[in-house]
């Protein structure tokens, strides 16, 4: 092709991938405005208070809660822990069950190092104190729920550690935590039946999440 | 390591352009956290996922403290997104978000590591803003609340501009300022809030309010 050829097939072309470029901006720019929202489905528990359990070593421990709302999007579980002398290296791995079908698991390797470390304010009874404010919060969660789950769905999340960690516990629980078999591995199972295992001394406090309607 | 800090408080985030997201964010999703006040003196962390059409993808939140004592003169706000940084690459996975709120009577804080890891870190703006789509505005505590905040960094950065629109797609009453020492490790961003009456809010633009 010669040059004067050449010229109006490169400008067909540059003005042809501006426009698809700005079509792409435009499709991009036409969402509703977003900033940060306040307004979020939350179950589960929800304490802000600072009294931590040291969790036993290798126990898978299962906390169940039931909505009372449909569950779309996603469904997020948050474990809060307690930076406080955690062994460097600790396994923690969390399972989420819906109606007692796995539905997702998160596996954290702990580094025992942190910024602002927790202090014990005040020792309540052996192996329950009441902490500083600070502390380290482990998700598992179900992305892009594929159908909307309705009022009553069971929301189950297992927590197992290598070594003890001190989870923080509700003071007012609506439902009781559940001790399982002790294994010195732990891999979630596909199934669980809900409340099965022993009554463990305190109730974990896991934050569920979901989209508001 | 980035650190975002605001020598006093407000409704803080760490809002990443949603176009530069929606071409470098894992999936084109808007990955936002941030500090929210609520009326009641609860204050919250979050993390917020959105997906390039604008629907919640994810999110936690977490109330931290139950007191106004995070509103005091004085008090700072921070939040770090940390992670596996290789500043040479496209490998800038959030490993976890350390929220920080301190004040002279109190100290709240709070490490969340969200699903993945998988998100990427974006340089970013950092703004004061309103929540839900702008539309809450400072009052009650918030009366005299227009100071400064900034940004830094101990990596090398280089400057992205401001969002598409300066007062930001969320409303925000910040006022960008330019980059300084773009490409050092001591890169600095200057933000500003406009005292446009009526608590402090409403759209800045140059420094000016806009009518």
């Amino acid at each position: 092709l010669r040059r004067q050829q050449l010229l109006p097939l490169m400008v067909l072309l540059i003005g042809g991938s501006i426009i698809l470029l700005a079509l792409g901006f435009s499709h991009v720019l036409n969402v509703n405005p977003l900033g940060l929202s306040t307004h979020a489905l939350q179950f589960g528990s929800r304490e802000t208070g600072t009294v931590g359990w040291l969790l036993p070593a290798d126990t898978p421990i299962s906390t169940s809660y039931t909505s009372n709302h449909s569950l779309t999007g996603f469904i997020g579980a948050t474990l809060n822990v307690f930076p406080y002398e955690v062994v460097p290296g600790t396994i923690l791995q969390l399972g989420l069950y819906v109606d007692g079908q796995l539905a997702a698991t998160q596996s954290y390797t702990l580094s025992g190092t942190y910024h602002t470390p927790a202090t014990i304010v005040q020792t309540i009874a052996t192996g329950v104190a009441n902490f500083s404010n600070s502390m380290l919060g482990f998700t598992v969660s179900e992305l892009s729920l594929k159908t909307t789950l309705p009022p009553g769905t069971n929301v189950t999340v297992t927590a197992w550690a290598s070594s003890p960690i001190w989870a923080q516990v509700d003071p007012t629980p609506l439902t009781q935590s559940y001790e399982m078999q002790a294994s010195t591995t732990y891999s979630p199972v596909a199934t669980i039946i809900e409340d099965s295992g022993s009554v463990a001394p305190y109730t974990l406090s896991v934050g569920l999440e979901s989209n508001a309607a | 390591l980035v650190i975002l800090t605001s020598l006093q408080p407000h409704y803080m985030q760490y809002n990443p352009d949603r176009v530069i997201s929606s071409l470098y964010q894992t999936n084109g999703a808007w990955f936002q956290t941030g500090i929210i006040s609520a009326a009641n003196g609860y204050g919250q962390f979050t993390i917020q996922v959105y997906t390039i059409s604008g629907s919640p993808y994810w999110r936690d939140d977490e109330v931290f403290i139950c007191s106004q004592s995070y509103l005091q003169q004085g008090a700072t706000w921070s939040i770090r997104e940390e992670g596996f940084y290789n500043w040479q690459g496209q490998n800038r996975i959030i490993g976890d978000v350390y929220f920080l709120v301190s004040s002279p009577t109190t100290n709240s804080s709070y490490t969340l590591y969200p699903p993945g890891p998988y998100w990427s870190w974006l340089r970013s703006n950092l703004c004061w803003c309103g929540t839900d789509g702008g539309s809450t505005t400072f009052t009650n505590a918030f009366t005299n609340a227009y100071g400064v905040s900034t940004v830094s960094s101990d990596a090398n950065l280089n400057s992205i501009g401001p969002p598409v629109v300066v007062s930001t797609n969320e409303n925000s009453n910040m006022v960008y300022l330019d980059f300084s020492n773009s490409g050092t490790r001591s890169m600095q961003q200057i933000f500003e809030l406009c005292n446009c009456g009526g608590g402090g809010g409403g759209n800045c633009r140059a420094g000016q309010c806009q009518i």
